[in-house]
């Protein structure tokens, strides 16, 4: 039996959930996406801490799709956070924004994303996105070694 | 040539003295002989003598008061006295009245007496010659701007022309004795003991408020073992106001400039933050409305009846145009926004990557592009050279008649420090009057249905060429085809 892996979207606007959710399920992708649409609560969900705190529901992902635009908290923020954290600062992050503003490109690289896509237009290239993006992350890529630890 | 007067009562003796001189001065000499008093009185009101030789003994009069009477009118002429009455104490007398010289009138004399009236002449020559020079220097000291002053190290003034008199607002000469140099210029300092020259400058405050600047500049003199000071000192209180003005105005500047650059600073940020807003908050729900109009085809399609299949297909479509006007747009700002660091750009491989990135668009108009010559090195950047000649060559094949095959004919025209390049097709052509307007934003000459496009090409095309310093323009007639041209700076 293949284990599910868990996709941490994080992600505000419910439109764009709701289509990326349904590119998943036309991709055919058997994935667990968990879907957080603000920044404190990314984090929250990261740390494990308060209504996050069960690991079984709640379990740390194998990749994160971070928007850049977010309440709370930017993905920028997001990221630097989980850069600097002891545990999960290897984490693959793949920051999934409408922005291709040369100033955001090089901010998250430069804060430590693993890659950068820009939401492609109309639901044919989002399949298409979402299908090479789970290959590429959850099959092919050889993922780091990141060290479960239960919330406090 | 010297002119002499000699008086004396005896003609005989007026005779031996004018032979003496004449033998001495060799007939170079004037010589007018007195014998009486009234001769005397028309000598001296004419007044064209510069020796006197006088006798002590006269019918009228004496000697001693000749002497006097000649000096109270012509101090400077220098008198002789050649006598054989006078004695000592007469001698005394005439000298301190001013004699020259005093000469005992006797035969072996006669000879002493040329010599005296000789030197008498000379000296009464430099003397004049003195005072003149010394005449001259005190008016050009008088009428210097610039006070000169010498005085004692303790500051005690021995001398000042008229400006320094002026500049201390003094009046007198003798003020300037109440003066005390010391407290006025110096105060504590000893610099002037330290180091032989000294230059400063000095607020001199004045009674009605205001303060005088002046520039003293001043050596230290030693001579014979007593030191003194010479100075020179300047109102610079113009100067000075002009410098405080200047600064003043300089730091007004100042402040105004960080008022405008803060204010710069904060459209640009405004701007940031509109683009920021576009590149964000625009894109999301024009990508939703396309994706569930998308979603709707797709997931619906067959309870749609082909009129509502055709309006979503036409939200989606709208909703992509739009995309791609938001992604121009912020190319176009893009441009305009970003420093384009400008390197050595060789067109030719700019050219061969374009036409490669549009291969399948040439071979589906089956369009033919000739690069007639070898294309020059241009000081540009890389990616806005892609930008401009993909614009280029894509309107060159884009705009043609119906059923006409596009041909592009691209050439380079090389002067002196930079170059131009052709871009020809065998399009539709522009008239003149639109020349201009088609580099603008979003101007379009066509429909949509004939000719696609958003219309923020060209003015991509000249935008990119401005920030490399270049210009671009067309040539071009309705019906006759266009000749596009960008001028770019040669490496």
């Amino acid at each position: 039996m293949t284990t599910i892996h868990t996709i941490l979207l994080v992600e505000d606007d419910p439109n764009e959930i709701y289509l990326t959710q349904r590119a998943f399920q036309k991709a055919n992708i058997n994935v667990s996406l968990q879907i957080i649409d603000d920044g404190d609560s990314a984090i929250a969900y990261l740390n494990g801490t308060g209504k996050y705190a069960d690991r079984q529901r709640f379990p740390i992902p194998k990749l994160i799709l971070l928007d850049l635009k977010l309440p709370c908290r930017s993905g920028h923020e997001i990221l630097a956070w989980l850069r600097q954290h002891p545990c999960l600062n290897l984490l693959p992050v793949v920051i999934f924004t409408s922005s291709r503003e040369p100033a955001d490109v090089n901010l998250a690289y430069e804060l430590g994303a693993n890659s950068y896509l820009v939401k492609p237009n109309g639901i044919k290239a989002l399949k298409r996105v979402v299908e090479t993006l789970t290959l590429y992350w959850l099959v092919d890529n050889e993922p780091p070694e990141v060290q479960v630890v239960g919330a406090e | 040539m010297p002119h002499i007067l000699i008086i004396d009562d005896n003609p005989d003796d007026r005779l031996l003295v004018h032979r003496e001189l004449e033998r001495e001065f060799s007939s170079s000499l004037q010589v007018t002989e007195i014998g009486d008093e009234s001769q005397l009185e028309q000598a001296l009101a004419i007044n064209n003598f510069d020796l006197v030789i006088t006798d002590y003994q006269l019918c009228w009069n004496n000697g001693l008061h000749v002497l006097l009477s000649i000096k109270s009118h012509y101090p400077s002429c220098p008198v002789i006295m050649f006598t054989s009455t006078g004695n000592e104490e007469i001698a005394v007398e005439a000298m301190k009245s001013g004699l020259d010289d005093y000469i005992i009138k006797s035969q072996k004399h006669y000879l002493r007496l040329a010599l005296a009236a000789r030197s008498s002449l000379a000296r009464a020559k430099a003397e004049h010659q003195v005072s003149r020079l010394e005449n001259r220097l005190q008016s050009l000291l008088n009428k210097l701007n610039v006070g000169v002053f010498r005085c004692t190290i303790e500051g005690r003034v021995l001398e000042g022309n008229n400006a320094f008199l002026r500049l201390l607002n003094l009046e007198t000469v003798s003020e300037t004795q109440m003066l005390d140099l010391r407290q006025l210029f110096w105060q504590q300092e000893n610099l002037i003991e330290q180091q032989l020259q000294q230059s400063k400058e000095i607020a001199l405050h004045q009674k009605n408020g205001k303060v005088k600047w002046i520039k003293l500049s001043q050596t230290l003199i030693t001579t014979e073992d007593e030191p003194f000071i010479e100075g020179l000192i300047e109102d610079v209180t113009e100067q000075k106001e002009a410098e405080t003005a200047l600064q003043k105005l300089n730091e007004q500047l100042e402040v105004r400039v960080q008022e405008r650059t803060a204010d710069l600073e904060d459209v640009i940020e405004q701007l940031k933050m509109f683009v920021d807003s576009v590149s964000h908050d625009l894109r999301a729900p024009l990508r939703s409305i396309q994706g569930f109009a998308e979603a709707l085809l797709e997931d619906y399609i067959s309870s749609l009846d082909p009129k509502a299949q055709n309006y979503l297909q036409r939200l989606a479509s709208a909703a992509d145009l739009t995309n791609t006007l938001i992604d121009n747009l912020l190319d176009y700002s893009k441009l305009s926004r970003i420093e384009l660091q400008l390197e050595p750009i060789d067109i030719n491989v700019i050219l061969s990557q374009v036409l490669a990135q549009m291969e399948e668009e040439l071979q589906q108009k089956q369009a033919e592009v000739d690069v007639i010559n070898f294309l020059p090195t241009a000081l540009g950047h890389y990616t806005t050279c892609i930008q401009i000649f993909t614009n280029l060559v894509s309107n060159a094949i884009k705009f043609v008649p119906p059923n006409v095959q596009p041909k592009v004919i691209i050439r380079a025209e090389t002067n002196q420090n930079n170059f131009i390049l052709w871009i020809e097709d065998n399009g539709i052509g522009i008239k003149p009057e639109y020349h201009d307007k088609i580099f603008g934003v979003f101007e379009r000459l066509h429909g949509v249905e004939s000719y696609p496009g958003t219309g923020i090409g060209l003015a991509m095309v000249r935008k990119g060429v401005e920030r490399m310093n270049g210009r671009c323009g067309v040539d071009s007639e309705l019906g006759k085809g266009s000749k596009f041209w960008i001028q770019l700076q040669s490496v």
